[in-house]
């Protein structure tokens, strides 16, 4: 189905979009700005989706401008003033809504569950309104009119409907279902001012080859959909297998030569350990992405399976399973990296250096999430303490120098955020979320969007772990029903001056112990213990939309502590909340701002 | 509970003035068996130990009138909200690379995670290269917290701690007063003044 069909109607009755736009009083174009920001959008792995979802938020705008318009009049009493021109049209617009809807569904797109519900809500609205409409002062006038209409449009429908049966016959669906929806928007224009039974008479006429093209239609759509999956799940293969066996191959050749190629580039120890903790994101990311596309595709005939997203190495078939099995791998894997090379690294020197370095790739891996990494990794690197010799001493000595500051400032930050007294995201969640839209969607976003900004109110959160996503942004992950987005650019440099100098650490002196170098490193890429202020506003956002398209800026939760969930219920839904930080805790730090 | 916070004060007033004369006299002394190295050196040497044996005794003393709060893990007040006792008192001296020293004062002795409370913690860079801490002033960082989870104190930013140290016989003593502190919990600020009779901390 082409865009045409969607941009130029044919109707009967000329539209002034504007007249019904001008019932429309200022805060009721607020609630229709606002439900705009709370729809769904397309993922558009099938392109006819994207359109579709357009010409939905065009349909809804046009038929519910012309609902709200209805309901002032008749609470100030006045339909008999209503634009009745615009009643066939906006009847149009709201069953094509719905059938568009229904299309989206087939398509497994979620924004369609959504645009059902609007759908749905806007045709029985104006179902009922045409029976006040009737009996309105000049609604004599339009009923004559549309008898007159469905009268002298009748060979046309007539031929209209023979041509479609035949693109059918040819095996032209698209066109033919093309065709079919002109017709359809057609009688939309005037069957609701027909009696019942003269509707009826329209409903026969036009039935038949209605109920001809549906189920083709519909498998059509679902085919199309099951092929787009099968391709985004190629597109998106993770490279499990592919990953863990670079790894190995790696660290054979850091131990025996202290370097290794990746991507044909030649790399040391701390380097290839940092590249592949990037490709273990990517790769996690990916996992998230197959596994919400598969789940889409359920009962469908996608051609690749999760085993094969999965691949071999992790043994398991099991979307929930697989980031657990990943985990413990790399855990297991890349602290080897480091014993591989202390191995080789006997005069102090070299040892000292490549213990800086791989203490600064500590630090650029480090989140709340990877404690058993870093513990791994510590691990391999405290051998360096046991040897003879001076280095061994300075690090002794350096972490009596530095972990009594690091454990207070900790205290000290933690007593700081404490007084901040804003409450958890996962309570203030519990708070917002509400029956109708949590875990799954049961109403349109128009009808929640409102309540939703309203009980937002004055809530005062904060979100903990918040990894930057660049200068002006940062998220946290509360759980798969929570996430937050913390926005607002602050700058830590005072801060980050005050931690070194604590730490001793200057140009000619970088840390010697892990923890030091985490601190600074997290501080500098702002990974942060927590970050509060008041709630700027919520989104409902789609688990379909959300991880089918997962963006790489979000894959720092590595290791993932644990896989999304869905009953694969097509509404199933996120709450997205949006704060702009009043103070930010670092783990070592507090900072109002 | 009070009578004996004032007399352990009392006696360790006493016992500092009566510790500064042994200390003198241990000096005298000292520079008596210097002066008349073949003959003094031994009564010299008599007299310090009788002066030490008391000093110990004292001590001992003390410890037992204040109830083990001037134990043999040393002892600190310091003004918080309120002049605060604390349970222990330790100072650890670190070497650092370029020839400083880091000069760490606290009230445990562990690596601090599962302390006991009240606890503190201050931390100061010196150089004992050309002399040892006696006499010296240095300015520290400070923290300070009376519970697990509770306030915590910290110095004022940008303002360090100065204090001064002063050997004790077996034990240094640090003091410091006016000192700007800052309730994190409640951005309060105070002027404090704190006193810690320290033992080494290995």
């Amino acid at each position: 189905m082409n865009s045409n069909s969607r941009l130029n109607r044919t109707f009967c009755f000329a539209i002034a979009m504007l007249t019904a736009a001008n019932f429309v009083c200022g805060s009721q174009s607020q609630l229709l700005a606002q439900s705009k920001m709370m729809s769904i959008p397309a993922n558009g792995f099938v392109p006819e989706a994207t359109t579709l979802v357009a010409a939905c938020e065009k349909n809804w705008e046009d038929a519910n401008a012309y609902i709200v318009s209805l309901k002032a009049a008749e609470k100030a009493n006045q339909l008999d003033k209503v634009n009745l021109k615009s009643f066939g049209t906006s009847a149009a617009s709201a069953a094509q809504l719905y059938r568009d809807s229904q299309r989206l569904r087939n398509f497994r797109e979620p924004a369609g569950v959504d645009y059902e519900y609007r759908g749905d809500y806007c045709r029985n609205f104006l179902r009922d309104a045409a029976i006040k409409l009737k009996t309105a002062k000049r609604g004599s006038e339009y009923i004559a009119k549309a008898e007159k209409y469905k009268l002298s449009s009748a060979d046309r429908r007539k031929k209209a409907l023979q041509r479609v049966r035949k693109l059918f016959a040819d095996g032209k669906l698209d066109q033919a279902e093309e065709e079919m929806e002109e017709i359809l928007v057609d009688v939309d224009g005037f069957q609701l001012w027909l009696s019942p039974n003269s509707s009826m008479q329209i409903q026969k006429q036009i039935n038949g080859v209605r109920a001809l093209l549906m189920e083709p239609s519909e498998k059509r759509r679902e085919s199309a959909a099951a092929a787009a999956f099968t391709e985004a799940l190629k597109i998106n293969d993770p490279g499990i297998d592919a990953l863990l066996s670079s790894i190995n191959t790696s660290i054979s050749e850091i131990a025996t030569s202290g370097n290794t190629t990746i991507d044909r580039k030649l790399v040391t120890g701390p380097q290839a350990l940092k590249e592949f903790f990037l490709q273990w994101q990517v790769c996690q990311n990916k996992l998230i992405r197959c596994m919400s596309i598969s789940i889409l595709g359920n009962r469908m005939d996608v051609q690749v399976t999760p085993a094969q997203c999965i691949g071999a190495q992790l043994g398991t078939d099991d979307w929930a399973a697989a980031p657990f099995r990943l985990n413990a791998k790399m855990t297991e894997l890349l602290p080897k990296f480091i014993a591989a090379d202390l191995r080789r690294a006997k005069d102090e020197a070299t040892a000292k250096d490549i213990y800086v370095r791989y203490l600064s790739t500590l630090g650029f891996m480090a989140n709340k999430s990877a404690n058993e990494l870093m513990a791994a990794c510590e691990k391999e690197l405290a051998v360096l303490e046991t040897r003879s010799g001076s280095l061994a001493k300075s690090i002794k000595n350096y972490k009596k120098a530095t972990a009594d500051m690091l454990l207070w400032r900790k205290r000290a930050a933690a007593s700081a955020a404490r007084s901040a007294n804003s409450t958890d995201l996962n309570s203030a969640a519990n708070i917002l979320k509400d029956k109708s839209f949590s875990p799954n969607l049961l109403k349109g976003l128009d009808q929640i969007a409102a309540d939703l900004q309203k009980t937002v109110g004055e809530l005062n959160v904060y979100a903990s772990n918040v990894q930057a996503i660049n200068d002006n942004a940062g998220f946290a992950s509360v759980d798969e029903q929570v996430w937050a987005t913390v926005i607002g650019q602050f700058d830590l440099e005072n801060e980050i001056l005050e931690l070194r100098n604590d730490l001793f650490i200057s140009p000619d002196s970088p840390p010697l112990s892990p923890a030091a170098a985490i601190s600074v490193l997290t501080a500098k890429r702002k990974s942060l213990t927590a970050a509060g202020g008041p709630i700027s506003s919520v989104q409902i956002e789609a688990f379909g939309t959300r991880y089918s398209k997962l963006p790489t800026s979000m894959g720092s939760f590595v290791p993932l502590e644990k896989m999304p969930q869905t009953d694969g219920n097509l509404g199933k839904t996120l709450l997205r909340i949006n704060l702009n930080p009043s103070w930010v805790q670092h783990e070592h730090f507090f900072k109002k701002l | 509970m009070d009578d004996l916070v004032s007399k352990a004060k009392d006696s360790a007033t006493e016992f500092k003035e009566k510790s500064g004369d042994a200390f003198g006299k241990a000096k005298a002394g000292a520079s008596d068996a210097l002066d008349k190295a073949k003959a003094g050196a031994s009564d010299a040497a008599t007299k310090l130990k009788e002066t030490t044996g008391q000093l110990r005794d004292q001590a001992s003393k003390m410890s037992k009138i204040a109830g083990n709060r001037m134990s043999i893990n040393g002892t600190a007040e310091i003004t918080l909200d309120a002049p605060t006792t604390f349970p222990a008192s330790y100072i650890r001296i670190v070497p650092l690379p370029e020839g400083q020293s880091v000069v760490q004062l606290k009230s445990y002795s562990g690596d601090g995670e599962s302390t006991t409370y009240p606890a503190y913690f201050l931390q100061g860079v010196v150089d004992l290269e050309s002399g040892s801490l006696d006499g010296q002033s240095v300015p520290c960082r400070f923290f300070a917290q009376k519970t697990a989870d509770g306030d915590v104190w910290e110095n004022v930013p940008g303002q360090l701690v100065v204090v001064q140290f002063k050997k004790n016989a077996d034990k240094i003593a640090a003091s410091f007063s006016g000192a700007a502190l800052i309730n994190l919990a409640n951005n309060s600020q105070t002027n404090s003044t704190g006193w810690f009779e320290c033992v080494d901390l290995k």
